[in-house]
């Protein structure tokens, strides 16, 4: 009985520890596309020297977070 | 403070780019002919903490991977490192373009303060040069006074919103800029 008890403990847990993976890429995912849309949205209103770069480093950040959703979704299923 | 000659002002880029003189940008509401005098942001010396914070954070990650490599598989282990590295990350390059877009903005005919809280907030709040009618720099604590940034103050004739640049470095020279700026102007304007 114990026994049963622990490997559901284990089992849940697991699924638990999986769930948060994938809801945490999710929300990496949308937070990331939503602050592109942000400073696309800043470097039209100040331009600079810079602004470039900002806009394609935080592009890459999405793409970033696009990879470790897809990671963590193999890995989940 | 005694007002500058604006004509003296030379292009310059002092603090990482939290004071600029002259810079090359622009405005999306500039007008032909206006130029942009200052650009601000909040002085380097501000934004220590939060670097500390990104280099401990990174610094501890690494120390954890080395540690949990050999009690854990491989696929594990690169979770962990995601995970790790995109947190890290977003709190360092959300800090950093909070302070790059959290801008002060001089140009001959207005002054803009550009307030960008994050994901969810953004405040801009402008006003004409012509309309300010004082302007005052504030440099308060310890750091402060040693690495010379702190407050500028503008307030502005009428219903307009008053103006803050917070932690902007060399606020006396700021509020110089600003005198000299709205002189400029108010003789511009008595001419035409």
């Amino acid at each position: 009985m114990n026994l049963m008890f622990s490997t559901l403990d284990i089992t849940l847990t697991w699924w638990l520890v999986k769930g948060f993976l994938v809801v945490f890429a999710l929300l990496y995912v949308l937070y990331s596309a939503v602050l592109l849309g942000q400073i696309r949205s800043l470097a039209r209103t100040v331009w600079t020297e810079t602004g470039g770069f900002i806009v394609a480093v935080t592009a890459a950040q999405l793409v970033f977070a696009v990879i470790t959703l897809l990671v963590m979704v193999l890995y989940s299923v | 403070m005694a007002a500058l000659d604006l004509s003296t002002l030379i292009p310059q880029r002092k603090a990482l780019g939290a004071f600029c003189v002259m810079p090359n940008m622009r405005y999306s509401q500039q007008e032909p002919g206006e130029k942009l005098l200052l650009i601000l942001r909040a002085s380097p010396y501000t934004q220590v903490i939060w670097v500390i914070n990104s280099v401990m954070a990174f610094v501890l990650l690494i120390v954890g991977i080395i540690y949990l490599a050999s009690y854990i598989d491989t696929m594990a282990l690169i979770l962990c490192l995601l995970v790790g590295l995109s947190l890290i990350f977003t709190y360092s390059w959300y800090n950093f373009v909070i302070w790059y877009y959290n801008l002060g903005i001089i140009s001959t005919v207005r002054l803009v303060d550009i307030d960008y809280y994050g994901i969810s907030k953004r405040v801009t709040t402008e006003t004409l040069i012509t309309k300010v009618a004082d302007a005052t720099a504030k440099t308060t604590g310890f750091f402060g006074q040693i690495l010379n940034y702190g407050d500028v103050f503008v307030v502005t004739d009428g219903p307009a919103q008053n103006i803050e640049f917070l932690n902007v470095p060399d606020p006396d020279l700021v509020v110089s800029i600003i005198n000299s700026a709205m002189g400029a102007a108010i003789a511009h304007e008595s001419h035409v």
